[in-house]
């Protein structure tokens, strides 16, 4: 039993449009192979600006055993943003050896200098934060609003450009120095805004 | 000219989807290719935040972290809404793993997991608008279709959670969750206006307006929408000359306008949100009149929220402080008979004319206790101080029927995820629901969620909800006394048991596997209760058990695909037989190309739903099985600050039917053939 006894009058013939239709479509889609990236990709600049950005920073004194000692960039939660980051494994920063590692969350940040939130469940954000805060550690992410939230370096995206957020005060407040050339480039975000 | 024959479209359509994959893998390749890699370590900060980046399309979908949530989750994202043309939260569902839907040219149905009750307005799912509770107090209804309050071009992503969720979202989280996320004026940034045009006469617009100011953002946005609909439908159950032989002419206009606001400031974010929206009914049902223009219906839906959200000393703590109003006119068309009063005119209007208006309140705090354990708990508290289901004949002097109700709620819940281990976490969570009707419910829910290897995820679930019976199920009655009222119904429950599986190969590929055994006791359904009276009553029993399989793969090069397939066998124990309206078998399949240079993309999806049987009008009867194709064409950016799209629905113009509900005299609703739409946004 079917809805539309009038078509006889209304359907068009079945033409060939469909198959038309499909030809075309496979057509341009053998064009799909001059493909070709436009611009470097999101979270490589957000890794390659996480491994610029420790040269901006002043840790405080005791957070180096020696001047030599590995700086150690702790990554949090699941995403491409971790995974950008292996690039810089071993690379030095004013004479610091990068060492990488991954945390869950719930693990303490313990002997992190830098942590790198990236995709973790908003209401774990708090608690993470916390536990940086008690441990001197530097928090950069991505996540929407989390120099607001009280993370230290936000990084957020603007007119396709990435761009800085920095909570002055929680960096103050775990000693942190940010120089100047860093904070000209960013927006300087108040936990009341 | 030869006519194809449906076998060489199979060929093609073949030839089409296996030229997609390859494409699609052959692209992947170049993709990773990072480009640049070494420069960038080199160059400084100043360089970096000036260099224009390339978003990795559909990590955000990845990225939003469902591996944790005790819950299948599936994530849609407004590119997939712009790639794949889906006009409404219906055509998303309908191309979501384990979902499908039917539309009897009023209102659009929910089913998922072998559960579909047409003419249920969606009671057993809830729909959150950025967490605000869409459904109303009347009907619970879940609006999917035109009715929905907030414009498709405004959605940031939606959250689908499937299986029972009251242990955090009380009653009606029965089946699952839908949590339509806004995008925000940030987002925006600037003025947008939109617009599209289509088939039967289908035209909408749309002016938005988004910045960000210090300390926040605001958007606001206005829409509105106008269809002819199909204006030849005939329904051969009325094919006779005293009913225009069947043809119901001119009968299927839908109209709709919407508003929405959000402001955001500091720690607070105002939104409002407003829909309205006049749909003529085609289909005579409720033994209406035939092709009687007066016959239409009107949803109006609106509300006020205000939210907190902000982190204290390690603490997030939400709040919420609402205003809520619907609106229902049902304006339905009946002859005159020896029953009603002697000077009624031949034809006369019935009419429904349903008001509600409920305010509350909500606040929930989540905190690190200790390093391995997690506690959220919450309150809720709503009065819904004015409902009123009047129903009168439009008559001068005429038969009226007032119907007044109001009542308070509350709730309390609490949810502790503790880490047992690094690989293993246990989150219970449970909730309690007082209703002045009857009484309390509590909603328990455990979950183990087990990350053996870091990307192979099992989650093993075992939960509760309920559904209160809804002022519409209690209260309903009109002036022909039809309904036999039943003020002492109890809530329905589930208790439902799934063991999920989820696999991700790197961030390219994921699958998902889950198995659930449903039971759901206390069903309320209608019943005749003799040959003029229906009634609800807690009647129904049901057993369901499924399993689902989804593959999603996405790349960088913009080539994405979804296929899934879903299985279940759901039996009215009552009846012991087959439930009504549960097809066996969903098979759904979406593929994205980017045909050039991630500016022009061509969707294609194909859904299968197979045959639905179901009692209607005492006899068994069933719409037959399909399989329906979409496809769209979307380009971004060719012009700057222009995107466009031209889709076809039912691109093989592919007959089907949906089961009609128990309110016709139809028995499956015949849906619309092949249809385009063309759609334009342009960004000042």
């Amino acid at each position: 039993m079917r809805g539309f006894p009038i078509p006889a009058r209304l359907r068009k013939p079945a033409s060939c449009l469909r198959r038309c239709l499909l030809v075309a479509l496979g057509l341009l889609l053998a064009h799909t192979a001059e493909l070709r990236a436009e611009g470097p990709q999101e979270y490589q600049v957000k890794a390659a600006m996480v491994f610029n950005m420790a040269k901006y920073i002043e840790w405080p004194a005791d957070a180096f055993a020696s001047s030599s000692a590995p700086l150690a960039v702790c990554s949090m939660g699941r995403g491409p943003f971790a995974a950008a980051l292996e690039r810089y494994q071993g690379k030095t920063v004013l004479g610091h050896p990068l060492a990488l590692r991954r945390l869950s969350v719930g693990d303490e940040p313990a002997d992190c200098h830098l942590l790198v939130v990236g995709g973790i469940e908003r209401r774990y954000l708090a608690g993470v934060l916390d536990q940086a805060r008690r441990r001197t550690v530097l928090t950069v992410s991505d996540l929407p609003d989390f120099a607001r939230s009280g993370g230290m370096i936000g990084l957020v995206e603007q007119e396709g450009r990435v761009r800085f957020e920095i909570n002055v005060k929680a960096a103050q407040h775990s000693r942190f120095k940010i120089s100047s050339q860093l904070l000209k480039l960013a927006k300087i975000i108040k936990e009341s805004d | 000219m030869r006519n194809c024959r449906p076998g060489s479209q199979l060929v093609f359509a073949g030839f089409f989807f296996c030229s997609l994959l390859g494409g699609g893998a052959a692209s992947a390749q170049q993709g990773t290719e990072a480009p640049f890699p070494a420069e960038l370590g080199e160059m400084d900060l100043e360089q970096l935040t000036n260099l224009k980046v390339e978003k990795v399309y559909g990590v955000s979908k990845f990225e939003q972290v469902v591996t944790e949530a005790p819950a299948s989750v599936s994530v849609v994202t407004a590119d997939e809404i712009k790639r794949y043309g889906w006009r409404t939260l219906a055509d998303v569902l309908r191309a979501t793993r384990g979902f499908f839907t039917s539309y009897d040219r009023n209102y659009s149905y929910i089913g998922m997991r072998g559960f579909n009750r047409p003419g249920d307005y969606n009671t057993r799912v809830l729909l959150l608008l950025d967490g605000h509770r869409i459904n109303d107090v009347i009907y619970e209804s879940a609006a999917i279709g035109t009715e929905f309050i907030l414009d498709m071009a405004l959605i940031d992503r939606i959250e689908i959670i499937r299986g029972p969720s009251s242990s955090l979202h009380g009653a009606g989280a029965f089946f699952g969750v839908i949590n339509v996320i806004s995008r925000s004026g940030r987002q925006l940034d600037g003025v947008e206006v939109g617009g599209s045009a289509g088939s039967h006469s289908t035209g909408t617009g749309r002016i938005s307006y988004g910045k960000a100011v210090e300390g926040g953002d605001i958007l606001l946005s206005a829409s509105g929408f106008e269809s002819r609909g199909n204006d030849t439908l005939f329904y051969p159950e009325f094919n006779d000359p005293a009913t225009n032989n069947g043809i119901a002419s001119d009968m299927d206009r839908d109209r709709s306008y919407s508003m929405f606001l959000s402001a955001h400031l500091h720690d607070f974010t105002l939104a409002g949100a407003l829909v309205s929206r006049d749909k003529h009914i085609p289909t005579a049902s409720f033994d209406t009149v035939f092709n009687d223009p007066r016959t239409h219906s009107i949803d109006r839906r609106s509300y006020l929220d205000l939210k907190y959200d902000r982190a204290l000393a390690g603490t997030s703590v939400t709040a919420r402080l609402f205003y809520d109003e619907y609106r229902f006119k049902g304006d339905f068309t009946y002859e005159a008979t020896a029953d009603d009063p002697g000077f009624y005119p031949a034809s006369y209007v019935n009419r429904d004319d349903h008001l509600a208006r409920w305010w509350g309140a909500e606040a929930q705090a989540s905190r690190q206790i200790i390093p391995r354990l997690q506690l959220t708990a919450g309150t809720k508290f709503r009065d819904s101080f004015q409902q009123e289901l009047t129903n009168y004949d439009a008559v001068p002097q005429g038969r009226r029927l007032d119907n007044e109700h109001s009542n308070l709620f509350w709730a309390l819940f609490g949810q502790g995820e503790l880490r047992l281990l690094d690989s293993l976490i246990l989150n219970v969570g449970a909730r309690y629901d007082h209703y002045e009707t009857f009484g309390g419910a509590t909603s328990p829910r455990y979950a183990l969620i087990y990350t053996p290897v870091a990307g192979t995820v099992f989650k093993l679930i075992h939960g509760k909800a309920f559904r209160a019976p809804n002022s519409y199920e209690l209260y309903y009655n009109d002036v022909f006394d039809s309904n036999a009222t039943n003020p002492l119904l109890s809530p329905e429950t589930v208790r439902t048991t799934e063991l999920i599986y989820e696999q991700y190969y790197g961030d390219v590929l994921r699958t998902s596997t889950s198995v659930y055994y449903n039971k759901i006791d206390n069903l309320i359904s209608y019943e005749e209760v003799s040959a003029t009276r229906v009634a609800f009553g807690n009647m129904d029993r049901v057993q369901a058990l499924g399993g689902e399989f989804e593959v999603e793969g996405q790349w960088t090069s913009g080539f994405a695909a979804r296929g899934s397939y879903g299985f279940v066998s759901a039996r009215n124990e009552m009846l012991d037989q087959h439930l009504d309206y549960s097809p066996r078998h969903l098979v759904k399949l979406n593929l994205t190309a980017p045909l050039y240079r991630k500016q022009l993309f061509a969707g294609l999806e194909m859904q299968g739903v197979s045959r639905r049987e179901f009692t209607q009008n005492g006899v068994q009867s069933a719409s037959a099985g399909y399989a329906i194709a979409n496809a769209t064409l979307f380009s971004t950016g060719m012009v700057p600050g222009l995107e466009a799209s031209l889709s076809v629905y039912n691109l093989l113009d592919r007959r089907y039917d949906d089961p009609a509900t128990t309110d016709h005299l139809q028995n499956v609703i015949p849906q619309d053939g092949r249809t385009f739409r063309v759609q334009l946004a342009y960004r000042f």
